[in-house]
Order: structure tokens, then C-alpha cells, then sequence
């Protein structure tokens, strides 16, 4: 009997992914433990602020810095006399 | 500095699947796996509204709190990523999201699932940025790049917008004071929490 | 325990619940599951791609770096010209960045131009030359495939004549290819050749021109923004044209401007629509005129602009008093109370812009209805104007292009004609003898012949041949760059294709040609490379013309086009008369050269400003384009409208801007303003000429016909003219030089001159709504062929039988037989997003293929319940003809009752059998299905042989 659990065992092991064998299950919720992640620099931040620019229609025009950049400076190019907008 | 988010705009958004192909192309994700998907309600009928969903990074991430092996974390700008070196491919992620994120290749034996994989915000995974592994793992890192996710700023209609989330919703709000109606932010009480 | 619930958290509620806040409505979490693609588990997975996180070594993504470089390219995939930046290093095709300088696109894609990077793996491209030998294709080399196809079509040629060659082109060549094939077909010697714009906008290339003077697009995507109301009808841009529904989304919100989408289906772009009209498919001009009657009716039409610029509109109001709101409900099917209040959203909120597509062109009486449109323009007096105009959404990338250089059975290129008078136009512009011309074709009637239109080709082999008005049938078939499964009738196709004696493929994939018949050998497949492979222009829908810059090196042993022709011309032995003007670097013609010669002979539209440099300047400096005039602001190309949108008057020494909206009197010519064309002067004594209407600074304020010599001598302008431009026009008038007109002075000095004061070269007349030379001068309604309506035909009838175009064609004899009956639902086709055209490279994408993995047909619930039909299970649909496809059934509200519809992208299947295995290895594209033309039946347009795929007649049951 026991032979053959032991290989029943090996069998349902060899139906996981070689890299899934040696992980551990945690049965207390804890923290990430894994390898860190790199962080943005503010430079990479504010281009990523100015880059939102292109969502809306046309160039606008982005407040360097914190907080919310008012898009209703936005340059709406090419409006022709008595357009509404 | 606002945390990330996303927002897709239901008055625009054509159901055209951009969005969805930008991110295979950008990732060369593999058949099978969505990182992103286009939804219709209504389907032939007045009232018809498409929406395009990903995983929405949010604010108290529900992957996070059921994730048995810890591999999620969260940036400084709030985007949620796992590691997929500790991922065992369990699906708890999946059926905590309330987005339907998570996406499992189908590679195990016993069609066992492969690792999670999901809408890294095009910010790769926790490997050196740029690095071969991560472009390997998690796709290219365009957000190290200082650009925006490629579904966004691919969007046919300027639907999809991503980035910082005041901003996000400034242009947002501009739009709906343009139109005079707007269906509502999908998913931002649900993603971000209240105060949205 | 194994999972720690959140603190205070409830139960996750999930993303449908979330969704159903938008619409008011639930999903399904299985149809939820299912559209993600999980539940199907990839099943839908052809040919082996494999999942997980394995990629290509070659192609990988990667982040930009020192060995980068970004191309500016156009997508290939519709004519509204998105720009795609392609990241490439060290030769490889690694990244696709959004094109944001694009004053067309902003960087936006739909599906498939985000997709386009897939172009870098190419694993499902002809990657080979290829023979068909005991029914298995087999790799043979380039000079073994061009040596023996050469010889077989000479040996035609020598037998049966040049006519029985037939050169079916594409609308994915770049202008220079498409100029260059129509060359080579002439010095081949035969007018049958031809490509897409037969079956996709012919009748508005053909209506529209007889209309007002050219047969294109009036304004721009971008001048959308300007509109205040926004007409729709058979075009579903959100599918067709998505990256258009940003501008037209535009104009929605910031402009109020009511969107009005008519369709017999309820589009993805009716769903963003502000009043949807569903109408019986066929009924157009009954819509159109019954619009007009509450126009007409109400006063709203403007009487000053007619007066001034329109021709013939009281015959136009003698029809239109017909439509009474309820004999237009009575055809059409719409309330009459919706009609009205369309006519008068349409009446209030003006400039409004009217837009079609295929919805309206393919039909026996596309013509009729492409007129009906620019009628309603014209009686609100929204022609020539910003925000109005008819902007008419071209199909393929350059379509607009190859119309332009007439890739046509009716023309030469720049819409000369046939008759002998272009003949020597362009054998001047060649440097050819024209007599040497007339040598290489049959007979000189046939020269002046218009061919058989690609539409029908195959009757051109299947005819009784004395029905056939050429010497012999075709015999040779090259299928360059274009889908078989696009064209109506196949089994009908399927045979010809047997019958023949020669049939080659050049293109990148396979295509449904190479597997439809059952040969077993004389097919050939030659790899071409793609637009991506090749530098060229190509025309937007809005006659913006880009250049494209080579990305990538052709892949496996693909060759451009134009290197293929060479190879052809050098074999048929007229290389040297070819490429007379045009550089040949080893076997690879140069593209800027065949540019400068079309700039040199194409002065009926103008195609002669655009110079190669200045096209490349455009593209390197798109970001100083204004994102809505699409006018430079400062930098190099100041004052220039993007892309030089033709006519671009004169020569590029000129440096005239482009036209960006036609016909608009606004602006001097100079800037780009335009009145009318003077087509006709006059008709039966009555001067067609505009009245007290011309463009800004005209130094002529009058009507006038087009310009000649003896005219602006008469003016007082022959001082104007240089001495270079002098000796030019008295070598081809010679005796006659006063007659030397715009269109044929290569000096370009007419053109400079006429400007130069003001005047529009083409001459200022008014617009004709009534087109005298057509089948019916008014647009009148006739029921379709094949009409469930039977009631209608004797009141409503269609065309008696008639021959043009070298073939019998039928109209009163298919619908005289009432097959009603057998055949109760209405069949209609047409786009899905995620492919294109025949779609044999979209379907070999797998980003796109996932997205759409099988053909269906879309039937509404009461049709579906009545035939027991079940959602998702194969059902038949049966055609009258005897054609049947086999397809998913999509049970939906989205095409109404007694309205079926089917998307025509598929191929691959014949009637319920899979043809994969006939491919070549390899080269199958991953998504095969029926093609909807298997079912779709008989029918053509009255003036130029569209095909009708918008209405036929068929029977749907379970299979
Ligand atoms: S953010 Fe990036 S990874 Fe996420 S869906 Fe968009 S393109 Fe894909
Ligand atoms: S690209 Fe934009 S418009 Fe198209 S489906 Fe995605 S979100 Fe919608
Ligand atoms: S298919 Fe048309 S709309 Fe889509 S990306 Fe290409 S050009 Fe743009």
C-alpha cells in the first residue's frame, strides 16, 4: 500500500510546474516579500503628467508640480468664428 | 502627485477593440490571455454602451487580500503588480477581482493554470526595469519610460484615459460639461473608493 | 486559514454588477466569461500558436534604445490614413509608439492599426513562389515562376489577344504602384484591368463626379469638427472608419451637433447616434426624397445657393413631390413622423455634413442613390462649405489613390478616359509614340473600350462567347492584391477560375484564391511584399496623400509590387518603354521617379503640386498642422493644407497649398478655394455656367468654362506666361494652340496663370442634380432585383436588360421571377472592426483573429424563433441563386425583423467544407469561414457594374 501512495504522490507532484514545487503556502495573510520594485523618479513623473496632454483632444498645456493640472487651459487649436466650444 | 488610474469613458468608447490589440502588440501577450477586453451592454438595442476593462489598480486591491503567497504590491503611484516568481497560479485573484483581471495560461498538466497574468499599467514587474526578465514576464515597462499605457494613449476615441487620477477625471469632468451628460466614471466607486 | 477576508469588505460584488450601473442592464457572467476569451480556453486555436510566455526571439518587445529608430508609416488597413510610428533597431520591427503629431489620427488606432506591428512575425505570409503541381503547391524560384507565367500569357496574348489577359490591381498599392500597373496593363494592351473601387465606391466615384466635378470625399474627417448636424447613411464608421468617430465624436459634444445614423442594422455607430433611422434595406432614395419633401415643403431650402450654383432643381422637386411622408413610410418602412423631424434637424443646425459608404454605393441604383445624397446637400446649401460637405469614407487605404490613377476598366490615369485624345496625353507624358501604344492593343476600337469590370470578370470567361464583346474570353487571371471572396456570386467565380487556363496570385498571403477552385495545376503564387516593406504615397479618403516610409526589408522572398512588374515588363519585353522616365536600381523602379511622372501628366485633379519632397516634408513636420484646418501654422510648410489635398494646382514650383474643402468659394483658389466644374457649359442652349457665384479674388467674376490658352489670351493674360511655359503649349497645340487646355498643358502654365488670377483651372459652372447622361437623370427609386417587396415592382421597377462594358448585364428578366416565396428574408453585408476587406491578412493576425474567431450571421429573435433557430448553434443560409453558406447564427435585435445580415471578411469555407488544407503549408490564415458572397446573388449598377451586396433575398434554417 504505502509504495503506491508514494508514487500516487510523485504523480500529482509531476502534474505540477517544476517551478511551483518548492513554494510555500502561507496560511497567515502577510506582506510581499518578493524582490522590490524599482521606483519612479519625479522627473519620470511629471513627463508621465505631461504625456496625459495627448488624452484629450489636442495639446494642452500642463502645470508642472503637484496636484490636478487644470486642462481648461487647453489650446483647442483651428476654431473657426462662432463655434460654441 | 495623485495616484494612477484608469477611466474609460462609456459616451465614446466604439467598441473598436484598439485598446485590446495595442496591449498584445506592446506585450506580445500570448493567445488566450486578455489582459484587456471590451464589454457591450445592450447589445443591439437603444442604449448600447461599450466599455473597455482591465485590471483597474485599485485602491484596496481584493488580488492583494486573498492572495495566498503575498505576491502582489502596490507602487508609490498605486499600480498593483505581482511577482511572478511567487505566483502559484491558484486563481484566488481571479474570483476576489471585481473586474475579472487576472488570466491564466492554460500550460500546467491536469490543465493546471500557468501563472497569473494581468494589466501591469505597462509598469513590468518588480525585475530590473527594461531588463530582459521583465520584458520576458510582465511585458515592456513603458511607465518607466515616462509614457502612458499603450491602451490609452492608443484609444481610437480618446475614451480610455489613464494616468494620474485628478487629472483623469479633470478631463473627464471637462467632457461631461461639454456634452452635458455623461454615464458615469465605470467602476471608479468600486476601483478607488468613494471619494474616486 | 488559507484566505483572509478583508476587514469590514463584503463579498467582492462583481465587474457585471458594476456595468449594469451604465446601462441599466446585467451580464451575463458566463457570456461575460466567455467574451474574455477564459471560458473558451483558446479553443478557437488554429494551427498550433502556443500559449504561455514563450516569445519570438526576433521580434520581441523591447525598450527603445541607442540602435533605434522610429519610421513614419500608414496604416494599411482604411482610408482614414492613420500615421503609425514604427520603432525599429537594428532592422527589426520592435515597438509601435502612437503617432500624435498626426493631425488625422492624434495617435489613435482602432484594432487593426494597433495591430499592425504583426506585420514583424509575418508567420502566416506566402513566403515563397509557388506552383500548383498535381493539386500541392510547391516552392519554385523567382526567375522559374516569372519565366513561366511570362511565357504562358504571352502565349495568350499571342493566340487570343492582349484582351484575354485580364490585370486585376489593388487598392493597396501605394499611387506610384497603381500608376505604374495601369501603365503596364496599357503597354500590355488591354483596358481590362482594374481593382477594389468597382465593388467599393464606383458609383460614387462616377455619381458624385457628374455631379459637381470630381468623385471624392469634399472635405476632411477632421473638418467634422465644424459640423452642426452630422447625416450617416449606409456607412457604420464606428466598424468602417473607428478613428474617424473621434472627430465625429467631437463634433457630437462640443458641437451639440445631432448624430443621425441610417441603417437597416442598428451599428455600433447608431448606438452613438442621436436619431436612428432603420430603413428598408434599397430604399435610399425614397428616404432621401422624402426628407426633401419636408424641405421642400417647409421652405428650408436654400433658394439663393441653388440659384447661384445648382442646375435642374425643379426637375429634382418634381420627383421629390412624389414622396409623400406616406408613401415614404409605405417603401421605406421609417415613421413619417421620424422623417420629418430629421428634415428638420438637418434644416436647423447647418453646416451638417452627409457621409456614406457601402451601404449606399453597392446596389443596382448606387448611382441614383450617391446622387440623391449630394441633392440634400445641395438643397440645404452645404456644399463648399466648412463643417458641411459629403463626406464620402473611402474603404481600403488607397483606394482613393488607385481611383485616382485609374486602376480602371474606364480610364486612363487622373479620370482622362479612354477616348484618343487621352491616348496622346499620356503617350506625351511617357515619351511614347502613340502609334506604338495603339500597337500593342487588338484594335483601336478596343483601345477606346472600356473593359470588363473586375465585378464581373468571371462572366468574362463563363459568357456565351459571342456575348463577349472582345476578340476571346479571358483566359489569364492576376489576382494582384485583391480577395476573391469580396465578389458577389461565387460558385459562379469558383467555375471561372476552373475554366481558366492561367490563374496567379501576387500578393502576401495566399488568399482565398489559391484554395476556392478545384485545380489541380496553372496557378501560380507570387509573395508581394506589404506597404510596410516599400516607400510610396498613398491617398486618405480626404485626398490628403502621405508618404509612407519603408519599415521594415521585405520578409522571406516577398518583392514590392513595382519590382514585380519590372521583372514582368522585362519579360514581356517593354521594360526600357516602361520605366522610360523612371530609374531602375537593379531590378527595383524608384518610387520618387514614378511620383514626378504622375505629378507631370495628372493635371484633371491635379495630382501635380505634390512633389516627393514635398510630401516628405509634410510628414516630418506633421505636428504644425492644425488638428481641424489641417493648415500649417509656421514651420517649413507654412500656409500648406496636410498632405497637399489634390488638386494641388500647378507644379510644385507653384507651391500651391491643396484643396482641403472643394468647391469652397471662401477662399481664393490660390489658398485653396474652388467653385464647381465646368463638365458641361451647356445643355440644349441653356448655359450651365454659375450665376454671380465664384471664388474669393477671382479676377473674373462670372461663370466660365474650363480654361484654355485661347481663353486667357482673350482675358489679356498672355503676357503672364513664361517663355519656357510658352514653347511647351505651342509644341502640343501646334496650329491649335488656343485650344491647349488645363488638363493637357504639361507646362502647368494654364493652371498658374488661371490661378495666378483667381480663376479655378476646371472652369466655374453650377451643380448638376440632374446628370442628363445617366440612366435615370433624376435619381428615382427602383426596387431591388431580388425584393421581398413584390407589391412594389410594377410601380417601382428596375432597369430593362442591357450590354455595356463588353457583357450582357440583367436587371428586368432576375427580378421578373418572384422567388419571394422560398426566399423571405432580406440579406445584407457588411464590416467588422476587426478585419478588413477579404480578409485574409487581418485573419492571419492573431492580436484580431482572437477577437473574432467565427463567420456568422446575424438573424432578428421573431425571424429566428419562426425557422427554430438556436443562438450560436450552424444554421444555412440559403441563397436564390443556389449558393449556400454555412454559420454561426447571432440571434440579436440589432438587424430588425425580416433583416439578416453577414459580415464579408471570411473565407476558407465552401459551403459547409473547410478548405484549410489546401493552403500552402503554413500559410493559412488562422481564422477561416464562409464568405457571405457564396449566398449573394446577381445585380449591378446601371452606370458602373457595382456590384449589389446590400440587398438580396434568402432562407435561413438549422443545420
Ligand atoms: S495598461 Fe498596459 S498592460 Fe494594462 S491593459 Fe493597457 S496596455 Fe495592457
Ligand atoms: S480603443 Fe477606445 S474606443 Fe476602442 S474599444 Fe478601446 S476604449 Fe473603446
Ligand atoms: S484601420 Fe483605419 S482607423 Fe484603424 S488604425 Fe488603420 S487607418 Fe486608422
Amino acid at each position: 500500500m504505502k509504495p503506491l501512495a508514494v508514487l500516487l504522490g510523485l504523480i500529482l507532484l509531476g502534474g505540477c510546474n517544476a517551478e511551483e514545487r518548492s513554494h510555500v503556502v502561507k496560511l497567515e495573510k502577510g506582506g510581499y516579500t518578493g524582490t522590490a520594485d524599482g521606483v519612479l523618479s519625479d522627473a519620470t513623473r511629471l513627463t508621465l503628467r505631461q504625456r496625459m496632454a495627448w488624452l484629450t483632444d489636442g495639446p494642452a498645456e500642463v502645470a508642472a508640480g503637484d496636484g490636478p493640472a487644470p486642462t481648461a487651459t487647453a489650446t483647442v487649436s483651428g476654431r473657426i468664428t462662432g463655434q460654441n466650444y | 502627485m495623485a495616484r494612477m488610474k484608469f477611466l474609460c469613458d462609456a459616451e465614446r468608447c466604439i467598441h473598436c477593440s484598439g485598446c485590446v490589440t495595442a496591449c498584445k502588440n506592446e506585450h506580445e501577450v500570448p493567445w488566450g490571455i486578455n489582459r484587456r477586453r471590451v464589454v457591450t451592454l445592450n447589445d443591439g438595442k437603444p442604449g448600447q454602451r461599450s466599455l473597455s476593462v482591465a485590471c483597474m489598480h485599485c485602491s484596496d486591491a481584493p488580488c492583494m487580500a486573498v492572495c495566498p503567497v503575498d505576491c502582489f504590491y502596490q507602487t508609490n503611484d498605486g499600480i498593483v503588480l505581482h511577482n511572478k516568481d511567487l505566483c502559484i497560479g491558484c486563481g484566488y485573484c481571479f474570483y476576489a477581482c471585481p473586474f475579472g483581471a487576472p488570466q491564466y495560461p492554460s500550460t500546467g498538466n491536469f490543465g493546471g493554470r500557468g501563472k497569473m497574468d494581468k494589466c501591469t499599467f505597462c509598469a513590468g514587474g518588480p525585475e530590473v526595469d527594461h531588463s530582459k526578465a521583465e520584458l520576458e514576464k510582465y511585458g515592456r515597462n513603458r511607465i518607466a519610460e515616462g509614457k502612458l499605457p499603450l491602451c490609452a494613449e492608443m484609444c481610437a476615441t480618446k475614451a480610455l484615459l489613464a494616468g494620474d487620477g485628478d487629472m483623469v477625471s479633470t478631463i473627464y469632468r471637462e467632457r461631461v460639461m461639454a456634452r452635458g451628460f455623461g454615464s458615469g466614471a465605470a467602476g471608479w466607486g468600486q476601483a478607488y473608493g468613494k471619494k474616486g | 486559514m488559507l484566505i483572509k477576508k478583508r476587514e469590514g469588505s463584503t463579498a467582492p460584488s462583481r465587474l457585471s454588477e458594476t456595468l449594469a450601473a451604465v446601462a441599466g442592464a446585467t451580464v451575463d457572467r458566463r457570456a461575460f466569461l466567455k467574451r474574455s476569451g477564459l471560458a473558451a480556453g483558446g479553443a478557437v486555436l488554429a494551427g498550433g500558436l502556443a500559449a504561455g510566455t514563450v516569445r519570438r526571439a526576433e521580434a520581441v518587445p523591447q525598450a527603445p534604445d541607442a540602435s533605434t529608430v522610429t519610421k513614419r508609416a500608414i496604416c494599411t488597413h482604411c482610408s482614414v490614413g492613420c500615421t503609425v510610428n514604427a520603432e525599429v533597431s537594428n532592422g527589426v520591427w520592435i515597438g509601435q509608439e502612437p503617432a500624435f503629431d498626426s493631425p488625422i489620427n492624434l495617435g489613435s488606432h482602432c484594432a487593426k492599426g494597433a495591430a499592425v506591428r504583426e506585420h514583424a512575425h509575418g508567420d502566416r505570409r506566402l513566403k515563397y513562389p509557388m506552383k500548383l503541381e498535381g493539386g500541392k503547391y510547391k516552392r519554385i524560384s523567382w526567375d522559374q515562376a516569372i519565366d513561366e507565367v511570362g511565357d504562358r500569357l504571352l502565349k495568350i496574348r499571342d493566340t487570343a489577344g492582349p484582351d484575354s489577359v485580364y490585370w486585376l490591381g489593388s487598392a493597396k498599392f501605394s499611387n506610384e504602384q497603381a500608376y505604374l500597373m495601369r501603365k503596364f496593363a496599357a503597354l500590355w494592351g488591354t483596358n481590362n484591368v482594374d481593382h477594389q473601387a468597382r465593388i467599393c465606391h464606383s458609383t460614387t466615384v462616377a455619381g458624385v463626379a457628374q455631379t459637381w466635378g470630381y468623385g471624392a470625399m469634399t472635405n476632411s474627417y477632421n473638418d467634422i469638427h465644424n459640423s452642426k448636424a452630422m447625416f450617416f447613411i449606409g456607412s457604420n464608421a464606428a466598424e468602417a472608419h473607428p478613428v474617424a468617430m473621434l472627430h465625429i465624436l467631437k463634433a457630437k459634444e462640443q458641437n451639440h451637433a445631432p448624430l443621425i445614423v441610417c441603417d437597416p442594422r442598428f451599428t455600433r455607430t447608431a448606438a452613438h447616434a442621436d436619431e436612428y433611422v432603420r430603413l428598408r434595406p434599397g430604399t435610399d432614395v425614397p428616404l432621401i426624397w422624402g426628407i426633401l419633401y419636408h424641405i421642400f415643403e417647409n421652405g428650408w431650402d436654400d433658394k439663393e445657393y441653388i440659384r447661384k450654383r445648382v442646375w435642374g432643381m425643379d426637375q429634382v422637386r418634381a420627383e421629390v413631390a412624389k414622396w409623400t411622408p406616406e408613401e415614404t413610410e409605405r417603401v421605406t418602412g421609417v415613421p413619417g413622423i421620424q422623417v420629418k423631424r430629421v428634415a428638420e434637424m438637418l434644416a436647423k443646425n447647418r453646416p451638417a455634413t452627409v457621409v456614406w459608404c457601402m451601404g449606399g454605393t453597392q446596389h443596382t441604383v448606387g448611382n441614383n442613390n450617391v446622387r440623391a445624397y449630394c441633392i440634400l446637400q445641395l438643397a440645404l446649401g452645404n456644399i463648399g462649405v466648412a463643417g458641411g460637405g459629403t463626406n464620402i469614407f473611402r474603404g481600403h487605404d488607397n483606394v482613393q489613390g488607385a481611383t485616382d490613377m485609374g486602376l480602371d476598366v474606364t480610364t486612363l490615369p487622373a479620370y482622362y478616359g479612354l477616348a484618343a485624345g487621352a491616348w496622346k496625353h499620356w503617350a506625351r507624358v511617357w515619351g511614347l509614340d502613340y502609334d506604338y501604344l495603339k500597337s500593342r492593343f487588338k484594335s483601336p476600337e478596343l483601345m477606346e473600350a472600356p473593359g470588363i469590370p473586375v465585378s464581373r470578370w468571371f462572366d468574362g470567361v463563363n459568357e456565351a462567347k459571342e456575348n463577349i464583346a472582345q476578340p476571346e474570353p479571358i483566359k489569364a487571371m492576376i489576382y494582384w492584391g485583391h480577395a476573391p471572396n469580396s465578389q458577389t456570386r461565387q460558385p459562379e467565380l469558383k467555375r471561372a477560375m476552373e475554366t481558366l487556363d492561367t490563374l496567379v496570385v501576387i500578393d502576401p498571403y495566399p488568399t482565398v484564391s489559391a484554395v476556392l477552385h478545384d485545380r489541380t495545376d496553372g496557378v501560380y503564387l507570387l509573395p508581394a511584399a506589404t506597404q510596410f516593406e516599400v516607400d510610396g504615397s498613398r491617398t486618405a479618403s480626404n485626398r490628403s496623400i502621405q508618404w509612407s516610409e519603408r519599415v521594415i526589408k521585405p520578409m522571406f522572398e516577398c518583392k514590392s509590387d513595382h519590382e514585380i512588374m519590372y521583372l514582368f515588363a522585362r519579360k514581356f519585353g517593354y521594360a526600357a518603354e516602361l520605366f522610360k522616365n523612371i530609374k531602375v536600381e537593379g531590378t527595383e523602379p524608384l518610387v520618387e521617379d514614378i511620383l514626378r511622372e504622375i505629378n507631370r501628366g495628372a493635371w484633371t485633379i491635379a495630382y501635380t503640386g505634390q512633389s516627393p519632397e514635398r510630401l516628405k516634408a509634410h510628414m516630418a513636420n506633421q505636428q504644425t498642422f492644425d488638428k481641424t484646418t489641417l493648415r500649417a501654422v509656421g514651420g517649413p510648410c507654412d500656409g500648406e493644407y496636410y498632405g497637399l489635398p489634390w488638386p494641388c494646382w500647378g507644379n510644385a514650383a507653384m507651391k500651391h497649398p491643396g484643396t482641403p474643402n472643394l468647391y469652397d468659394t471662401s477662399k481664393p483658389v490660390k489658398d485653396g478655394g474652388l467653385n464647381f466644374r465646368a463638365l458641361f457649359p451647356e445643355y440644349k442652349g441653356e448655359s450651365l455656367l454659375a450665376v454671380d457665384s465664384w471664388p474669393e479674388g477671382s479676377e473674373l467674376p462670372a461663370g466660365h468654362p474650363g480654361v484654355t490658352f485661347g481663353m486667357l489670351k482673350k482675358l489679356g493674360w498672355e503676357a503672364d506666361f513664361t517663355p519656357e511655359e510658352m514653347a511647351v503649349i505651342s509644341k502640343i497645340g501646334g496650329e491649335k494652340i488656343d485650344e491647349v487646355a488645363w488638363t493637357v498643358d504639361l507646362s502647368g502654365g494654364i493652371q498658374r496663370v488661371a490661378v495666378k488670377h483667381g480663376l479655378a483651372p476646371f472652369g466655374n459652372a453650377k451643380a448638376r442634380a440632374v446628370v442628363w447622361n445617366f440612366p435615370d437623370p433624376v435619381p428615382i427609386h427602383r426596387e431591388p432585383l431580388y425584393t421581398p417587396r413584390r407589391d412594389l415592382v410594377a410601380q417601382y421597377p428596375t432597369y430593362a436588360d442591357k450590354k455595356m462594358m463588353r457583357l450582357p448585364f440583367l436587371y428586368k428578366t432576375i427580378q421578373d421571377k418572384d422567388v419571394s416565396k422560398d426566399f423571405p428574408i432580406i440579406l445584407t453585408s457588411g464590416r467588422l472592426v476587426e478585419y478588413e476587406g477579404g480578409g485574409d491578412e487581418t485573419r492571419s493576425n492573431p492580436w484580431l483573429a482572437e477577437l473574432q474567431p467565427d463567420m456568422f450571421v446575424e438573424v432578428n429573435t421573431f425571424d429566428a424563433n419562426n425557422a427554430g433557430l438556436r443562438n450560436g448553434e450552424f444554421a444555412w443560409v440559403f441563397g436564390p441563386e443556389g449558393g449556400k453558406v454555412k454559420v454561426k447564427t447571432r440571434i440579436t435585435e440589432r438587424v430588425g425583423r425580416g433583416v439578416a445580415f453577414m459580415p464579408f471578411h471570411f473565407g476558407g469555407w465552401y459551403q459547409g467544407k473547410d478548405l484549410r488544407s489546401k493552403y500552402p503549408e503554413g500559410a493559412s490564415p488562422i481564422v477561416l469561414g464562409e464568405s457571405t458572397n457564396t449566398a449573394q446573388t446577381y445585380g449591378y449598377d446601371a452606370v458602373t457594374a457595382m456590384q449589389e451586396t446590400k440587398v438580396t433575398l434568402c432562407r435561413i434554417e438549422k443545420a
